[in-house]
């Protein structure tokens, strides 16, 4: 459950502060030292000014508005304000992807949804299009002259399940809509690894190529408005698993190419299946998300296809137990999962659980309400009831209840596993391969251009250790009023940075990047930046986007 | 669908109001009427041919219809308040607190019986409540088309036409709340 360990880390966060600020300040040092066109005094410097760039003799770049992360966060933002009148020469995007899916492709292939799988998100929820209307389901149907699609739509969840995109279909819907709004023509390939105020007003961007680490060959541009959308700082393991693969580095699978014994479900680990398709093998899978699931369906399609032999052994941290619970606030349960279509309860999404997050005043309140809607459970889907029904039935599934205590090498390189039940007791259990399914990383200080917002920018924390901004997904006290103060430079964020926010509680997703992209849209019309989107239009702007107009 | 409370009772009155009214207008000229004894009220004088014998009437056919069927639409508006109320609280029971839109749709089923009951007690429809009474293909006509209508406009075209409902829970308008505001 990747949001639990979010909150976790974020809790030492206070206590780490201190040693961040003297790490990101050796960084700069280095940086300095490496030969960069600026000096170390100017790297700490947290304001700059015209003057400090020119006797330099850096060039800088205005654009008004730059987004900095170049993923799907980005993307949501310039479409919005694209179709809000804003020109694409007034925008520019900086990321390390071509293509704003590029990351979500490489986390998506690596935990078995290769583009001909569908990805948990609903017809609605596209990046491709501010409306959602029409749905992947109608598109499907009419792309593909089926009308399961819209039976599918129209009935779920009761009668069928949800209707879920195919990832080709998202990412050929992005590539499409990227052509419209000219993408392409805004893209700048590069990491910023950190943003200064400008002292006229505004901020200086710091721009590298991805592949350097050092600012020996940086680009500065300036802009007025800054939109962060930088994503998750990484792919996460529970602390064992990066302790075991400190230690035993090298502990592969010599035999085979060197196959790793420990992963995380998102990072590459295709050798693993290949292996275990022609050699007997057991893994010990973690997490009870449905990346998990992924992971059961890829070893069954294998089982039943290549007739490998496979002991799976899948460790949860409890069966989900409802009973307890006051009917209104119970989740369904099957087959020991608990059941959830999306990875927030679809009232979350601008519904009455939205609306509910809302009126908490109290973060403590907010988090709480976070950790339950954001629970760990997988979708209906009934090929996996089967094949979950299957491996139970044949033996070569087993759930183990309890957490994670510890790897150490077991024997013939074997990864020895302990695991604490309920009751305090510590069993053991050997397998050949550990998969890792807990989650991602949302930890803000590992991201270079957040922990130096925090220490050089005046961006503060919410109580969950990410951004504080309001309601607009503005960053609390980082604007840049310069000379004009009615007119300041503004820095804006979205995405997992933002989660504890106070408007938006479904963060993480394709329909909350949109939505705090929306709000933040809403409050750039009023500075008289972009044009707001009433009736008018947004039906216009609709219109143009079905007929493939620029908008 | 995701509503909130005020969302529901903000798309019942836009759908009413916008497809209920257009559709109303556009069918019915084409509905069949049910014959016009017993009608009274003050309006244009007309001489209609019934069965037997001629008789004067105070509306025109046509007046009469769109009496009829405008009556029954804004009955499914004000009704149709105190049903939302009860989505709402059937709403709680779910745990995505979500309201598929099968559901809207099935809806139609409740919501037409008790339309019929309520027209034919308050003297909108003066036939008997018997389902072959005269007045009753018109009325089942009338409302099971503007209600698909309603349904199809908004699972569809409605999304085109406003973020705000979209995005806010389907309210078009909100409350300022009393939530956190900007320090800055």
């Amino acid at each position: 459950m990747g949001l639990a360990v979010a909150q976790t880390d974020c809790a030492n966060y206070g206590a780490d502060g201190l040693r961040n600020h003297d790490l990101h300040h050796k960084v700069l040092q280095q940086h300095a030292k490496q030969g960069a066109p600026i000096s170390e005094e100017m790297a700490l410097a947290c304001v700059w000014d015209d003057q400090m760039l020119l006797d330099l003799g850096i060039e800088t770049k205005f654009i008004p508005f730059v987004t900095i992360g170049g993923g799907l966060g980005s993307f949501a933002m310039v479409d919005l304000l694209r179709i809000a009148g804003v020109s694409s020469s007034d925008i520019e995007v900086i990321g390390p992807f071509d293509k704003s899916y590029g990351m979500l492709k490489v986390l998506l292939d690596n935990s078995q949804i290769p583009e001909s799988e569908r990805i948990r998100s609903g017809s609605s929820d596209r990046m491709d299009n501010l409306w959602g209307w029409p749905g992947y389901s109608l598109e499907e149907a009419f792309q593909d002259r089926r009308l399961a699609p819209i039976w599918h739509s129209v009935t779920e969840p009761i009668l069928s399940e949800y209707h879920t995109p195919r990832a080709s279909q998202v990412y050929s819907g992005i590539d499409r809509e990227a052509q419209r709004i000219g993408w392409a023509s805004m893209f700048t390939r590069g990491r910023v690894p950190f943003i200064r105020k400008r002292r006229e007003g505004g901020y200086y961007i710091v721009i590298v190529p991805p592949e350097n680490t050092s600012l020996s060959k940086l680009e500065i541009h300036q802009a007025k408005y800054v939109h962060l959308a930088v994503g998750f700082s990484g792919i996460h393991s529970l602390p064992d698993v990066i302790t075991y693969k400190s230690k035993n580095h090298n502990n592969t699978l010599e035999s085979d190419g060197g196959i790793p014994r420990v992963v995380n479900v998102y990072e590459p680990h295709e050798s693993i299946y290949q292996h275990v398709a022609s050699n007997p093998s057991s893994i010990l899978l973690r997490g009870a998300a449905s990346s998990a699931m992924q992971v059961i369906q890829r070893l069954a399609n294998d089982r039943k296809i290549a007739g490998s032999n496979v002991k799976l052994y899948h460790l949860i941290r409890e069966h989900p137990d409802t009973a307890h619970q006051p009917l209104r606030s119970r989740i369904p349960t099957k087959n020991g999962f608990a059941l959830q279509a999306f990875t927030f309860a679809k009232g979350s999404f601008g519904g009455q659980i939205q609306r509910k997050y809302r009126k908490l005043q109290d973060d403590e309140k907010r988090v709480a309400l976070l950790g339950s809607i954001a629970s760990t459970a997988i979708p209906r889907r009934s090929l996996w009831e089967h094949q979950l029904e299957e491996a139970k039935r044949n033996g070569w599934y087993e759930v183990l209840v309890g957490s994670a205590g510890g790897l150490e090498i077991g024997a013939n390189g074997k990864v020895m596993s302990n695991i604490v039940k309920s009751d305090g007791s510590i069993s053991r259990i050997e397998t050949d391969f550990v998969i890792d399914a807990t989650g991602v990383e949302a930890s803000l200080e590992d991201h270079e251009i957040l922990s130096d917002l925090v220490n050089c920018s005046g961006a503060k924390l919410n109580s969950i250790g990410q951004l504080d901004v309001n309601e607009a997904f503005e960053v609390e006290g980082t604007r840049s009023p310069g000379t004009d103060p009615s007119k300041p430079g503004r820095l804006f964020a979205t995405g997992i940075a933002t989660l504890g926010n106070p408007h938006c509680i479904a963060m993480y997703s394709f329909w909350g990047l949109q939505y705090s992209a929306w709000k933040t849209a809403e409050e750039l019309s009023k500075d008289g930046f972009s044009k707001r989107i009433g009736f008018y239009r947004s039906t216009t702007s609709w219109i143009r986007r079905m007929r493939n107009r620029e908008p | 669908m995701t509503f909130t409370l005020y969302g529901r009772l903000q798309t019942r009155l836009f759908l009413v109001g916008t497809i209920g009214v257009i559709w109303t207008a556009i069918v019915t000229p084409i509905l069949p009427s049910p014959p016009m004894t017993g009608y009274g009220g003050i309006g244009m004088a007309q001489m209609i041919m019934t069965k037997d014998s001629f008789v004067i009437l105070p509306y025109s056919r046509l007046g009469l219809d769109y009496q009829i069927t405008f009556e029954t639409i804004g009955l499914v508006a004000v009704l149709g308040l105190f049903w939302e109320l009860i989505y709402h609280f059937l709403q709680q029971f779910r745990w995505d607190k979500d309201w598929p839109p099968m559901f809207t749709l099935l809806a139609a089923i409740p919501e037409g019986l008790l339309l019929w009951l309520v027209i034919n007690l308050i003297g909108v429809e003066h036939g008997s409540l018997a389902l072959d009474s005269s007045g009753f293909a018109m009325f089942a006509i009338h409302f099971a088309s503007t209600w698909v209508l309603m349904w199809l406009f908004m699972v569809g075209p409605l999304h085109a036409i406003s973020l705000h409902w979209r995005f806010e829970g389907g309210e078009f308008y909100e409350r300022k709340h009393s939530g956190s505001t900007s320090a800055l």
